[in-house]
């Protein structure tokens, strides 16, 4: 990891895109079907909105502080020990969820292609290539994740495209039977992952250019809209798909991809998905360990995060391979515990920084 | 716990050899600061090696936040 390596306005909008859509785009159609059955795409659109709180928050603090980080700002602003505890808090956060998009990853490679291969050496190897690439710096994750990131999306949409003589829009119908509960219940699912988890960028927003600190804010804004309308858009087709029964069935784009059959000459496409699914959670795991390692080196004031990079990586497969003793506690960890923890870890500070920024007032430079 | 065991020499040795050249021309600090990392590495090694069921990340979660979550869940869901 290069220091000080500048990205474009572009570059940052796409490293967003590959974070919201990640490990998202193929994990959430299913629980969120559950919980919110027909209304689950208004579900992960009001949750969109509802993110748009941190969003605020960190496009503000950039604003007034373009050169600075979310801590470094911090510090500015609450001191060292409030800074101190609040990166603290961050890494816990950070601790939890990098494991967690690796052991979805696990889990989708045990569920559905090397079933009898252990998970430990499927994470292993996530942790190794993301060791790597966050050495590299974020620049040649920049380049790198927006090849990666254009072929996932051209390939989900191939597939939701593909998949369209088997869509019916009736079952989208009625909208919500049961009241609004379970559209809010769905709401909070989509909203802790991965709306709410859009607060992080506060760390890489100085790393663009400083002529194009504007165009940033205005591409992450625009990048964050289009996270949620692709999220939308995905669950929306799930639903026509495949119904009722969307909710129960994991990898719900996956089973979409199934479902393609062109004069049995074009059939059995699910890897395209699990293409995706993979480039995606591959792209939110970098881009996570690269945050972990900056707020590490903010919280000792280190000069090269680098070194840090390769022993939190570890630190983070081990916990990948002991957390969660079965699949049902992660799910439920994900789904009930992570958006309000991630609420607490990464947005409370958010906030109290924003509030903070609010109340002190810009320097005035000198006329003349 | 064999296999584990070596899973994680070799992951450690793996590490500490990619680590190598950068930690000897790094500052002082940093080199303490690397070290202090090794103190959770090696508890969770020693979890995921013998499999002992010492508290973990996920159960400080589920202590600090879990049942703040869950009443928020439940308040929203459908009973079943």
């Amino acid at each position: 990891m290069r220091t000080n390596q500048p990205v474009s306005a572009f570059q940052l909008s796409m490293l967003y895109l590959a974070y919201g859509t990640g490990s998202a785009i193929v994990n959430i159609p299913a629980p969120i079907a559950e919980a919110a059955g027909n209304s689950a795409w208004l579900s992960v659109i009001f949750g969109c909105m509802a993110g748009m709180l941190p969003l605020g928050c960190l496009l503000y603090i950039s604003k007034r502080s373009p050169d600075l980080d979310l801590l470094t700002w911090s510090r500015e602003v609450l001191g060292v020990w409030l800074t101190k505890a609040f990166s603290v808090l961050l890494l816990f956060g950070l601790c939890w969820m990098l494991p967690a998009i690796v052991m979805g990853i696990g889990a989708f490679f045990k569920s559905t292609m090397l079933k009898n291969t252990p998970s430990s050496v499927i994470q292993g190897l996530f942790f190794f290539m993301a060791v790597l690439t966050v050495r590299a710096g974020l620049e040649v994750m920049a380049r790198m994740f927006l090849v990666l990131t254009t072929s996932m999306l051209v390939f989900i949409f191939v597939v939701l495209l593909m998949t369209a003589p088997n869509y019916h829009p009736e079952l989208l119908l009625p909208v919500m039977p049961d009241g609004i509960k379970p559209m809010l219940h769905g709401m909070y699912m989509a909203y802790g992952f991965p709306f709410s988890e859009c607060g992080l960028f506060a760390m890489l927003l100085p790393f663009v250019r400083k002529d194009e600190q504007g165009k940033g804010r205005k591409q992450l804004l625009i990048s964050y809209a289009a996270v949620g309308l692709i999220l939308s858009f995905s669950v929306f087709c799930t639903i026509m798909a495949e119904g009722p029964i969307a909710g129960q069935l994991k990898y719900s784009l996956y089973q979409l991809a199934r479902l393609i059959y062109v004069q049995e000459i074009f059939e059995r496409v699910e890897s395209v998905i699990g293409f995706s699914l993979i480039a995606g959670s591959y792209m939110k795991a970098s881009i996570v360990l690269f945050v972990m390692a900056q707020v590490w080196a903010k919280l000792f004031s280190l000069d090269d995060p680098r070194l840090a990079v390769g022993p939190l990586a570890f630190i983070c497969f081990l916990l990948s391979v002991t957390m969660y003793s079965n699949e049902s506690e992660f799910v439920a960890g994900v789904n009930v515990t992570w958006p309000l923890l991630n609420n607490i870890a990464f947005n409370i500070p958010l906030l109290v920084i924003a509030a903070a920024t609010l109340c002190k007032r810009p320097i005035k430079k000198p006329a003349g | 716990m064999v296999v584990r065991a070596l899973l994680i020499i070799i992951l450690t040795g793996v590490l500490f050899a990619y680590d190598y050249r950068l930690w000897k021309s790094s500052k002082r600090k940093d080199r303490i600061v690397y070290a202090l990392l090794t103190v959770p590495a090696v508890y969770l090694a020693i979890i995921y090696v013998t499999g002992v069921d010492w508290p973990n990340l996920d159960d400080f979660a589920e202590l600090g936040v879990g049942r703040a979550a869950k009443s928020i869940v439940n308040a929203i869901k459908l009973p079943s």
